[in-house]
């Protein structure tokens, strides 16, 4: 089977941190005869999306990480039950605001927020680092009470 | 000296008349805010006397997002006890130069911390 044709590979996501070894483990078993940017860049989204499955999902235990390439692209999705719709459309919303306003900027000005509010807890950085610095393209979907996570990009694509 | 929290280690030395702190493994706890703190007030603590530091990240193997919040803690504190403070980075890692470029604009308003591969 060639690269470009490779099937898609789930991986399902319990509550427990030490499941994003067996994440990265799939992941990088995966992309084990791409580049090393490519599976640096696939490894980093996986593990960015799934911590946040862990983190912010509900009902621990529900969540599911899936990679895919076909023609050239690959995907990283996540799906997750949610706390709230409300929190799903925080998420929608915030992705919708990198595809406005540019995943760099927004990425810069966070951590200037950061530097300024040193004490606070959660960086708020994981989607905004997929998107710049794994060149990823995000999009969300609310199915009823999940939401899912996209994170899709040429395997040839280069960083800006 | 060697400073250690799970799969992260840095090892500090002097070099040159510098302190350097060079970090190695990886960093992918999920509060590295809470998991590093130690290894943070050591490192701050090694910091008191030195003129110069380096922080050298070339050896990082990877660090999740939650990892940046310490770090751009740790270089503010650095800014306002060494004179210099250097950030050094792996450009031919991607993920690193991407970092560590951004991290670069953010500190920019720091004037003595210059960040380069």
């Amino acid at each position: 089977m060639s690269q470009a044709e490779r099937s898609k590979r789930s991986v399902p996501l319990g509550d427990a941190w030490e499941e994003l070894q067996r994440v990265r483990a799939t992941i990088e078993e995966y992309f084990a005869t791409s580049s090393e940017d490519l599976r640096s860049a696939a490894t980093m989204a996986a593990l960015e999306l799934a911590e946040n499955v862990i983190k912010h999902g509900a009902d621990r235990g529900s969540g599911l990480v899936t990679m895919a390439e076909e023609n050239g692209e690959i995907v990283i999705s996540t799906q997750n039950r949610v706390r709230s719709l409300q929190a799903a459309q925080t998420v929608r919303q915030r992705i919708e605001r990198i595809a406005e306003k540019g995943a760099r900027e927004l990425y810069v000005l966070r951590m200037v927020e950061i530097m300024q509010q040193p004490d606070a807890n959660d960086s708020g950085l994981g989607l905004l680092r997929v998107a710049y610095e794994g060149s990823f393209q995000l999009s969300c979907e609310i199915l009823g009470d999940r939401v899912r996570i996209q994170a899709r990009r040429q395997s040839n694509a280069l960083p800006s | 000296m060697r400073y250690q929290a799970e799969d992260l280690t840095i090892e500090s030395l002097e070099q040159n008349n510098q302190l350097v702190l060079r970090w190695l493994g990886r960093s992918e706890t999920k509060d590295p805010n809470r998991t590093l703190q130690p290894l943070m007030e050591a490192v701050i603590g090694t910091l008191q006397s030195a003129q110069s530091v380096e922080f050298d990240f070339r050896a990082l193997e990877y660090m999740n997002s939650s990892t940046i919040r310490p770090i751009l803690k740790l270089l503010q504190t650095a800014s306002t006890r060494a004179a210099n403070v250097h950030v050094r980075y792996d450009a031919g890692k991607t993920w690193q130069r991407m970092s560590f470029l951004a991290i670069g604009v953010a500190l920019a308003s720091l004037t003595n911390v210059k960040v380069s591969a």
